[in-house]
């Protein structure tokens, strides 16, 4: 029985070696010290390659033990987990940071708390960091066109 | 429940208003100036930053703010300055001869011009050394070119690795007197200082301020300095010009603006930077950090930054690296 | 006699009331920055100098040695109760103290984390004390094809460790060596693997692989459970139960030993370190199997090994002027700041810095451990606020935290698709403990072999001819043939999931 998990975790590590691979031919494979550039590379994903082919083989005898994927739910969540961290990423040069933390931390304290108390903490939680890193560390975060 | 309401929002309110930096009319600065120091917090550029920063603070009257933004050899932290807001209130540090090299090396990856850049003023000039062991055969650099010559591929030397402005200056070294030795790149002086003091190499090429201590407790001697003239620092090493090799390695580190910003907002900050420079804290400071000062003002400095981009560029053209 | 007389000289000036606040300062900060993750010791340090400019040179290079305990124990903190490693030394303590910490016993972790690094922590000062210069001038010995051979060896051990598959321990360990080639080739300069991304020139940082593949990516597989479920009973004391108490003894001495030694090699880190304790300890333990599943030792023997590293690696640091490893660097930088320069004319230009500073350490380690023994418990008490706070707030921290390291929005957005993938990597159960220690290795692998390249005159035979080297590589050659002999001999098959190693 192949293991649909184990499958792609298989083929996942096959693609990486294959890119760097590639990627490692293009590199001076010796230089006037021995080993250029390429040389490492190149073995070390035709390393790769050659692993990821037997965990593959492994696969397809049915003897890998992956894990299962997890459920709807699960995933629904995780997606939002991360395109929440991705939309944080995205606002931040552009509301600055205390508006994108609380925005952030908003969205996930809000489906279990009410609108009063998510707010209060988002807030008063991106003003500590924001005072805490600018003035206690001396790092400038990123301000919005408001200054804040 | 409002309880609440209200005591995360009024702080919050607050904050914001008191961040809120308006530019109120009245003379320049207004409000603290941020510098971009394109390496990390703690490292030789950053001092220097933080040390002239320090007392220019009494000739502005609003202090500076260093922001540090590490990365890509220093190519992030100039490209930052490149594209900041010509409003006088963003300047940054810049190393030469490393802001000139990285466009010449990396081409069209890097996004700034030497071009975008008004130099405002030079602080410290740290020379390039050929250091060795004390109790090494080695007396001078002509020792050196010798050794290498009787027997090429034996010397070993430890340099900084490819792209550092040193190793420009051991390719000179090689082309001019006709030699070949081994070069054994490591990733900073403090691995080199290790390899040398352990005997696995012969002799090693750093720069002045960072080898202090070690040439203080006479475990370590200087043979040659790549200044024009001999520095006060190591009084009896010879210039690389005296010791026969004719040429100038020179780490440079100095404030610049963005080019466009007031010309007489440059000239206040480059008043106020010869005053910090003269200042004797600042002399204090510097020597207690064992930094080679230098000051050039913003038309010399500019003068010499030019010089160096047209002449690393022509190398680069002939043979490049 | 005379060291003796003047470390008491020493205790003297450090226990005077300011200095021993500032050192209290010190630790405190230090730990708080060490806390929040993405700011290491390192990061936390050179943020941190600008404080100690307004203070005299003695008192401000004890208040950055406060600094730089606590942000190691800080980092602890993280690595146990969050799963995100402060420095390379602390993966290895998420890999036991984490699943204690999630079993209810963060405390004891914590604990024995907290008395380890003091043990461990002073006994290697007291090397420093006594016989400083000697072992410096024997640590030089070590040149590039000794390091060579020490991280092939660590790399060795590391895929021992592996335990389950060897097949994909492998696969986890080449893609870390693989990232840590992104970047500037060491010999050449040439960049590679940079996909058009000017940001990545000087590589990946250990931080983004950190909190992405470790603490996010755990983050994210727990939304498949309910974690308010998982609410251990009640959360243990510091002190680990009487039985224990032998176990971790010895693993501390034993990492005191392992962490001072390679403390005094310019060139090692601290991770290689805490990396042979486990290994020790996982081979001397009567049952192997626990490790990975909160095995105590696991958390005695690495703290205790990365600790007597950080006070052994002063020595090269205050006797030759030289730093050992970035930390370090940085606290020679702030040495340098305050107008002392270290090098054997320390020892006689400012006597009394040495020893105050020495003694000083004495006492940072002291109050981490007095400031931690109550406090563990509070630490370990995050694990009962309610999961669906305490995440986003994770979250958040972790992100801003790898912010500050670079002030580099794509290091955020890399360690968010680092995240995904250490999900993944779970998933596939490919160890993430493997890719990021030899990522940590392998940025000094290829490094080291240049060196030893450009040193030798007959190529990598090199390496045999050297004795130190020599003796490694050999030790290598005997544990991979055992381990060779041991599977066929067991003929189970390599993807498998049984215990042996």
């Amino acid at each position: 029985m192949v293991n649909r998990v184990g499958l792609s975790g298989a083929l996942f590590a096959l693609t990486i070696g294959v890119i760097f691979f590639a990627y490692s031919l293009q590199y001076p494979y010796e230089s006037e010290l021995g080993p250029g550039s390429g040389m490492m590379p190149l073995w070390l994903s035709g390393l790769l390659i050659v692993l990821a082919l037997a965990y593959l083989v492994a696969v397809f005898k049915g003897k890998d033990s992956a894990e299962k994927w997890p459920e709807r739910k699960s995933q629904l969540e995780m997606l939002f987990i991360l395109g929440c961290m991705s939309l944080f990423v995205l606002l931040l040069p552009v509301i600055g940071f205390n508006l994108s933390c609380i925005l952030f931390l908003f969205a996930f304290l809000r489906r279990n708390y009410s609108w009063t108390k998510s707010l209060g903490i988002s807030a008063f939680t991106s003003i500590l960091l924001f005072l805490l890193f600018t003035k206690g560390f001396g790092t400038p975060l990123p301000v919005n066109m408001f200054g804040f | 429940m409002k309880k609440v309401l209200m005591t995360a929002l009024v702080p919050a309110l607050l904050a914001a208003a008191g961040m809120n930096a308006q530019a109120a009319e009245g003379p320049y600065p207004q409000k603290p100036i941020m510098a971009i120091v394109a390496f990390p917090a703690g490292g030789g550029t950053d001092i220097v930053a933080r040390s002239i920063l320090k007392t220019a603070e009494k000739y502005t009257g609003k202090g500076f703010v260093v922001d540090n933004r590490p990365g890509a050899g220093g190519a992030i932290g100039f490209t930052a300055l490149a594209g900041a807001p010509k409003d006088g209130y963003t300047i940054g540090l810049i190393n030469a001869p490393t802001i000139i090299m990285n466009p010449i090396q990396l081409g069209d990856k890097v996004k700034y011009k030497l071009d975008d850049f008004v130099p405002i003023a030079n602080f410290v000039s740290d020379p390039g050394v050929f250091a060795v062991n004390a109790n090494s055969p080695i007396k001078t650099l002509k020792d050196f070119i010798d050794m290498a010559k009787a027997d090429p591929g034996k010397v070993k030397l430890a340099y900084g690795g490819p792209g550092t402005s040193e190793s420009l200056a051991l390719r000179m070294l090689e082309q001019k007197s006709g030699i070949k030795f081994r070069k054994v790149p490591f990733e900073g002086t403090a691995p080199q200082l290790t390899a040398l003091m352990g005997g696995h190499v012969d002799i090693m090429v750093s720069n002045a301020s960072e080898i202090f201590p070690q040439v203080e407790s006479k475990t370590l001697r200087v043979i040659a300095v790549g200044a024009a003239k001999r520095i006060e620092m190591y009084p009896e090493a010879p210039t690389y010009k005296e010791a026969g090799f004719d040429y100038v390695q020179v780490g440079m580190r100095g404030l610049a603006a963005p080019k466009g910003m007031d010309p007489k907002q440059i000239q206040f900050l480059s008043d106020a930077m010869k005053k910090a420079y003269d200042d004797p804290e600042f002399k204090k400071n510097a020597k207690e950090l064992h930094l080679p000062i230098d000051y050039m003002g913003p038309e010399d400095f500019a003068k010499e930054l030019k010089r160096q981009d047209t002449f690393l560029r022509e190398e680069f053209a002939r043979s490049p690296w | 006699m005379d060291n003796l007389l003047s470390l008491m000289h020493g205790f003297e000036l450090a226990l005077t009331a300011n200095n021993l606040l500032f050192c209290l300062i010190g630790v405190t900060v230090g730990q708080i920055v060490g806390v929040l993750p993405g700011l290491g010791p390192v990061a936390g340090t050179a943020m941190l100098i600008p404080l100690t400019y307004a203070l005299s040179p003695t008192t401000a290079v004890i208040m950055l040695a406060g600094i730089f305990y606590g942000a190691m124990y800080g980092g602890t903190i993280t690595s146990v109760l969050i799963n995100v490693p402060g420095e390379g030394a602390s993966v290895i303590t998420c890999m036991d103290g984490y699943q204690m910490a999630k079993q209810g016993r963060g405390g004891n972790a914590l604990g024995v984390a907290a008395i380890g690094s003091f043990i461990g922590g002073v006994i290697a000062v007291l090397f420093l004390t006594f016989l400083g210069p000697t072992l410096a001038a024997y640590a030089l010995k070590f040149g590039p094809p000794e390091f060579f051979s020490l991280m092939v060896f660590g790399l060795l051990l590391l895929v021992g460790l592996i335990g389950k598959s060897i097949i994909k321990g492998m696969i986890s360990a080449v893609i870390g060596m693989l990232l840590a080639l992104v970047g500037q080739d060491p010999a050449t300069g040439v960049d590679r693997f940079l996909f058009g991304q000017l940001e990545l020139l000087e590589g990946i940082d250990f931080v983004i692989l950190a909190i992405g593949l470790f603490g996010l990516s755990e983050i994210l597989a727990n939304t498949e459970e309910d974690m308010n479920l998982n609410k251990p009973e009640k959360i243990a004391g510091l002190i680990p139960p009487r039985k224990e108490w032998k176990a971790c003894l010895g693993a501390i001495m034993r990492g005191t030993g392992i962490g001072g030694v390679l403390g005094l090699i310019p060139g090692t880190s601290a991770s290689i370190a805490s990396l042979m304790s486990y290994s020790l300890e996982k081979k001397l333990a009567d049952d192997p199997s626990r490790f990975g599943k909160g095995a105590i030792e696991g958390v005695a023997g690495p703290e205790t090994a990365n600790n007597s590293y950080a006070g052994a690696a002063l020595i090269p640091l205050f006797t030759l002027g030289i730093p050992t490893s970035p930390t370090i660097a940085v606290l020679l930088g702030a040495f340098i700041m305050h107008g002392l320069t270290p090098g054997p004319l320390l020892y006689v230009k400012n006597p009394d810095f040495v020893w105050a500073v020495v003694a000083s350490m004495f006492i940072g380690n002291l109050l981490l451990l007095i400031m931690n023994l109550p406090l563990a418990k509070w630490w370990a008490r995050i694990a009962l606020v309610p999961y669906n706070l305490l995440f986003p707030l994770i979250l958040l921290i972790c992100m801003v935290g790898v912010y500050s390291v670079n002030r580099s929005l794509w290091d955020v957005g890399m360690t968010v698709a680092f995240s995904a993938i250490g999900y993944l990597m779970k998933k596939w159960q490919l160890p993430t403990a493997a890719l990021i220690l030899s990522f940590v290795l392998g940025k000094n692998i290829e490094f080291t072999l240049v060196q030893t390249l450009a040193l030798s005159d007959n190529g990598l035979w090199m390496l045999f001819q050297r004795p130190i080297s020599g003796t490694l590589l050999t030790l290598c050659g005997i544990i991979l043939v055992f381990g060779l002999y041991t599977t066929v001999k067991n003929k189970r098959g390599a993807l498998a999931t049984d215990e042996s190693a």
